[in-house]
């Protein structure tokens, strides 16, 4: 063996370095010196230094790096994983800059936030000028060799490099796991799904490997087989209980298949492996809002705003989310010390949006609604009133009007502060407006259905579990207490209303003609109002009325 | 605060605790690197730094292992594997204590093809240097590595050149793996924990790494080998 590898120093052509520039990120001082020595030990002259997130967020933007050498901990509030990210979003990293995390800390959530932002190398300290000059060296080697590839995996130009992949396996070439890896990603751009599937399971045969089998489930995915995907994935994370990304689309997989709380409950294990990631706590807040759980909801909304703060990822969503979050689920919270500490939360949100988006006139007219509707909850109606006001005058002002997207927004707020019918007809037009997005008629429809707190929606799904069971033993009068119970809770559910009428007809198909039951279901009827044409549960209602008419002598 | 928060809290105070020795041990390995050139030939300055630089890659190395046994206690320890290049990773293992072998004149080779394996290096490259630092302390002036196929997996030997393990050791080591309880706990079996438990995080096709200690049978001296399925 070559003893060149223990002296970094004399190994070094030291004219190969010389002209590159490096910088140091550290929040010590000492150690900033000891690794701008090791660096300048190697032959590189030009080493910058600096302490801090936003240092070098600066000095990127002054001088185009060869190294960077960032620690994970760094002064001021965005750490080594924030200024990767920003600095990719930003393209202010040269393409074949190296950029290395370099960190003392072995907790999970640390190296698992460094692996998921993909640094080019990761050194844990301690290390030794040797090991740094191995290190560096290896990564050139290797933006050397892959340079053109990497071009045409950035220009999305995926013939070119699905041959140069292939022909570098052939070759059995040094980087040929690489090659492997890319051309799942490339056949997966292109909807080659055969070669796709020769390829991972040719590699499966050989061994469990993780991107294989990720392979196999994006490629369900991508043809629409969730089913097949999520089998996928549940083998997958048995062999590899820490591949992270698979949770993230076994939830999505769950999530779009409707089975809520297991997504929930497969997000909850990502986090627990590696927390820190804004879009897995922001998936987090939308999957357990919509399962009801408000208190899951409210801490991964926190954590969403607090990993979101100083980042590319900061968003006013955040902000509104959270505040939203507080107001309905301040009243659940028994301590009312800690109720006081999530008032004030809300209050900071509130302020914070405000400044931090300040030259933003549409977030300004979000902030002012979000305050309207926290004060609603809370039960001080005028002050609802009075934000609510506001808001209309300021989107009045706004260039265009109230922007689409917050007519959603809007209308929830109208509701919160008691302006129910202006709300419904908001509401109405955007779902029945054909240039109004799926995603947001889904969102109106959704409100219009069951405009209220997410733990009362909960409250009404499980007692509308309870009642389709009991419907299911043919027991219609405990059914219908329970559809009633629900109801209760969520009173403008169609779904819910539509048990309770069918549920009633078959009581009476058993039992003969009731009144009291007739005027239920009238009433059942009455509270569908806001079910037009293009709701999913539309044909069932029309048909229900039917049999009622046809059935009983009412008019409907 | 429930006993879970409790316990959470105790968990960032050890990671704190590890990160702010891990900074301090960067600075101080730095330091005796960097010392020699103040020292010039003088060789007693020398050897003392060469104890120094061993002690502390030690203190590195149980700082490591502590923790690492901790977070597998606690099912929170990170492991990551990837195709990785053994040979280089020994290469690396080997250049954080190079100044180490040259100072205590000790002959090292690797032996065996640069295979690619799936493991984690991060944590392999820990059970290396426990593996080495073991091996510099009982050799007398040689320590080989091997890697070779074994059993559709990859065999990685540490050998050296010492008066090799009596049996106490051995059937010690034995009792260890197998699970049995530890009569004595030392920094020795600790070590060697941590290595069977990292080798055994890695799985395929249903079969399990393991570590194995003997005394080999060319050099007589001290051998331990990792299995990499």
């Amino acid at each position: 063996m070559d003893r060149s590898i223990f002296q970094g120093k004399s190994s070094q052509k030291t004219s190969n370095y010389s002209g590159l520039q490096a910088l140091v990120a550290d929040e010590f001082e000492n150690s900033r010196q000891s690794i701008r020595q090791m660096l300048q030990g190697l032959g590189i002259e030009h080493v910058d230094q600096t302490a801090s997130g936003k240092g070098v967020i600066d000095s990127c933007r002054a001088r185009r790096y060869d190294i960077i050498l960032c620690d994970f901990r760094l002064v001021g509030n965005k750490n080594g994983q924030q200024v990767l990210e920003e600095l990719r979003e930003l393209t202010l990293l040269k393409p074949n800059a190296v950029f290395v995390i370099v960190s003392a800390e072995t907790s999970r959530d640390v190296v698992m936030g460094i692996m998921e932002s993909q640094p080019d190398e990761y050194l844990s300290k301690p290390f030794t000028q040797a090991v740094l000059a191995r290190r560096l060296e290896r990564q050139f080697q290797q933006s050397k060799a892959l340079a053109e590839m990497k071009e045409h995996l950035a220009k999305e130009q995926y013939e070119p490099l699905i041959q140069q992949c292939v022909a570098h396996i052939k070759d059995e070439g040094r980087y040929t796991p690489w090659c492997k890896r890319t051309l799942v990603d490339a056949y997966l751009a292109t909807h080659q799904f055969e070669s796709l599937e020769q390829l991972c399971q040719q590699e499966l045969a050989e061994r469990d490997l993780d991107w294989a089998l990720f392979g196999l489930a994006r490629m369900e995915v991508a043809r629409g087989r969730l089913d097949d995907a999520i089998t996928i994935l549940e083998k997958l994370l048995r062999l590899f209980p820490q591949m992270i990304s698979a949770y993230d689309l076994l939830a999505q997989c769950l999530e779009r298949t409707g089975k809520l709380e297991d997504a929930q409950s497969i997000l909850e294990d990502a986090i627990r492996i590696s927390p820190r990631i804004h879009k897995r706590q922001k998936h987090m807040a939308n999957v357990s809002k919509a399962n009801g759980d408000v208190t899951t909801a409210l801490k991964a909304s926190q954590q969403t705003l607090r990993l979101g703060v100083n980042s590319i990822h900061e968003d006013p969503d955040d902000y509104i989310q959270l505040v939203d979050m507080i107001a309905e689920s301040v009243d659940t919270v028994e301590s009312s010390q800690e109720r006081k500490r999530l008032l004030s939360e809300a209050g900071q949100a509130l302020t914070m949006v405000g400044k931090r988006f300040a030259s933003d006139d549409a977030v300004k007219v979000r902030k002012t609604l979000a305050e309207s509707r926290f004060h609603a909850s809370q039960g001080q109606q005028k002050e609802a009133a009075k934000a609510l006001e506001n808001a209309k005058q300021m989107a009045a002002e706004l260039e265009g009007g109230l922007p689409h997207d917050l007519v959603v927004e809007y209308g929830k707020t109208l509701y919160n502060a008691g302006e129910t019918e202006q709300a419904e007809a908001i509401l109405s037009s955007l779902v029945s407006d054909a240039n109004t997005s799926e995603h947001l008629k889904q969102q109106a429809a959704d409100f219009l259905d069951e405009p209220v707190s997410a733990s009362a929606k909960a409250q009404a799904k499980a007692l509308n579990k309870d009642g389709l069971l009991s419907y299911s033993k043919q027991e219609y009068v405990a059914a219908i207490k329970q559809f009633k119970e629900a109801l209760a809770a969520s009173p403008r559910h169609p779904g819910l209303n539509l048990n309770l009428i069918q549920t009633s007809l078959k009581l009476m198909e058993k039992q003969g003609e009731q009144p009291q039951l007739i005027a239920e279901c009238m009433d059942a009827f009455a509270r569908l109002k806001h079910v037009s044409p293009a709701h999913k549960q539309y044909k069932r209602l029309m048909s229900l009325k039917e049999y009622m008419v046809k059935h009983y002598s009412v008019t409907l | 605060m429930t006993l879970d928060e409790k316990q959470l809290l105790f968990k960032d105070v050890i990671g704190a605790s590890v990160k702010d020795m891990r900074n301090s041990l960067g600075q101080v390995l730095y330091k005796l690197e960097e010392a020699p050139e103040f020292t010039g030939q003088n060789q007693q300055a020398s050897d003392a730094l060469a104890e120094a630089q061993y002690e502390v890659i030690r203190i590195e190395n149980v700082v490591n292992q502590l923790h690492g046994l901790y977070l597998l206690e606690n099912d929170s320890l990170a492991v990551q594997r990837q195709e990785t290049y053994l040979y280089e990773l020994v290469e690396d293992v080997v250049a954080n204590m190079g100044s180490l072998l040259q100072a205590k004149q000790i002959d090292f080779s690797i032996k065996g093809e640069d295979i690619c394996w799936y493991v984690d290096p991060y944590l392999l490259s820990c059970v290396l240097q426990i593996t080495l630092l073991n091996a510099i302390r009982y050799t007398k002036d040689r320590i080989a590595v091997s890697l070779s196929a074994h059993e559709n997996g990859t065999m990685i030997s540490v050998i050296d050149n010492g008066q090799g393990y009596p049996d106490s050791v051995l059937e010690s080591f034995q009792a260890l793996v197998a699970g049995e309880a530890v009569r004595h706990i030392s920094s020795q079996n600790t070590s060697w924990l941590y290595c069977e438990r990292i080798a055994a995080l890695h799985v395929n096709q249903g079969k399990q790494g393991y570590t194995r200690l003997s005394n080999d049978g060319a050099t007589g001296g001290g051998r331990i080998d990792i299995f990499l399925p």
